[in-house]
């Protein structure tokens, strides 16, 4: 066994004074099988997608409660699960899907406000986060308030309600699923006379001047917001923009709220250590015949190491560290 | 060995910033598999060129050595398949 090893990792004259690995044939075999193996799995994923797969396991208690709990550790109160803003991350959430963009504001230039104004919900402040390609609720809420633009979103003791959206979908050409988290603080409204009202909401809409904000802003007659003491902010995962709201989003975007997959098969934890596992081998590998070589001086016409080590060195940080999902 | 990495450094230079701005352009499109696959297969066509430019301006350029560096970078590959196999 260990004259095994000693041949598969270090060089001497019965390998040629290159280690067994290293050599062109030993490589072709790991790289056959690795692909072959990548191939099988992507057929198979892409034909049955519930029996070889990823287990999602995501709800909006879960990420309620798991935000609430981070929130009480940080003397915050708890947000309340809020009917209007769940609408409208439904209706972000779909229309992400339907236009197949990944980000805060649609192509088309539709913002988040408008699918919370849209929902029914007058806010005085308001914030969104956007999630994908996570497996559970946990690790979407983790990976938030790893982020600080995110976290001061969770964070913020602005916010009174929050509404969640799970939909899974194809976006951007991959399968995967979508967590939209929608802030907000509504106005809240006081009994003042008519002529006031068109004033007062002016204050809090800081675009109002845009043509479309007055429609959008105006209350019934004998209701107007509150003047607040500052303009009405608005913050996003990772930009800060005030917008007006011109859309609303259908009643179809109610949908289920949690989304369980468990197909029978699920071995991307086992995928991850496989691959790792044999880059760092080959890295072993490198790095031995390197100091072997280097040490006894010896003439080889061969690759140079310390190319492989980097590379190699690269696609394991890139691998241990790539994210599950991603986050905006 | 600290002669031999002053003869090739300004290679080495070379081959850690495209693998470090490789490594940033991943991280940019972790929202996508398929952006991240073809920034790899980019770094990867970066690593066996400048493989080959190198050994050639050294004149020590073999079929095998080409061969070596064209199965790393798909050792590497195959590694970044099977892991995201499920995303693509």
């Amino acid at each position: 066994m260990i004259s095994f090893l000693h041949n598969l990792f270090v060089p001497h004259p019965h390998n040629n004074h290159r280690s067994k690995l290293l050599h062109n044939s030993s490589l072709l075999i790991a790289v056959f099988s690795l692909l072959s193996v990548s191939l099988i799995f992507i057929t198979i994923h892409r034909s049955h997608p519930n029996v070889l797969g990823v287990s999602y396991s995501i709800s909006a208690d879960d990420l309620l409660k798991i935000t609430n709990s981070d929130r009480q550790q940080n003397g915050l109160p708890p947000l309340s699960l809020n009917n209007e803003l769940t609408s409208a991350a439904q209706g972000k959430a779909a229309n992400m899907f339907q236009n197949d963009y990944w980000a805060h504001f649609a192509p088309d230039g539709t913002s988040p406000w408008d699918f919370i104004k849209g929902a029914g919900y007058n806010y005085s402040y308001a914030g969104e986060n956007l999630a994908k390609g996570f497996t559970s609720s946990s690790d979407i809420v983790q990976a938030w308030m790893n982020s600080p633009s995110h976290r001061e979103n969770m964070l913020s003791n602005k916010y009174k309600d929050v509404g969640f959206a799970i939909q899974e979908g194809n976006l951007l050409g991959e399968d995967t699923v979508l967590v939209v988290e929608e802030f907000g603080a509504p106005v809240t409204p006081v009994i003042v006379d008519n002529n006031a009202a068109q004033v007062q909401a002016a204050n809090v809409d800081p675009l109002a001047e845009t043509p479309s904000a007055g429609s959008s802003a105006n209350p019934t007659p004998s209701v107007k917001p509150r003047p607040t003491p500052i303009p009405a902010k608005v913050i996003l995962g990772d930009a800060n923009k005030l917008v007006v709201v011109t859309k609303k989003p259908s009643q179809s975007f109610f949908e289920k709220a949690s989304i369980n997959l468990k197909p029978e098969f699920d071995f991307s934890n086992q995928t991850r250590v496989l691959a790792i596992g044999i880059l760092a081998v080959f890295a072993v590998a490198l790095l031995l015949d390197f100091i072997v070589t280097e040490k006894k001086k010896i003439p080889r016409l061969v690759g140079h190491n310390l190319d492989h080590i980097m590379l190699i060195s690269f696609a394991i940080i890139i691998l241990i560290l790539q994210a599950k999902g991603g986050i905006l | 060995m600290k002669n031999k990495f002053f003869r090739h450094h300004p290679y080495y230079v070379l081959e850690a910033l495209y693998l470090v701005i490789g490594f940033c352009a991943i991280f940019i499109f972790s929202y996508s598999a398929t952006l991240q696959l073809m920034v790899l297969i980019l770094v990867l066509i970066c690593y066996v060129g400048l493989g080959f430019l190198h050994h050639r301006i050294h004149h020590d350029l073999k079929p095998k050595i080409v061969l070596e560096y064209v199965l790393i970078s798909l050792l590497v590959l195959g590694a970044f398949l099977l892991i995201n196999s499920t995303r693509l």
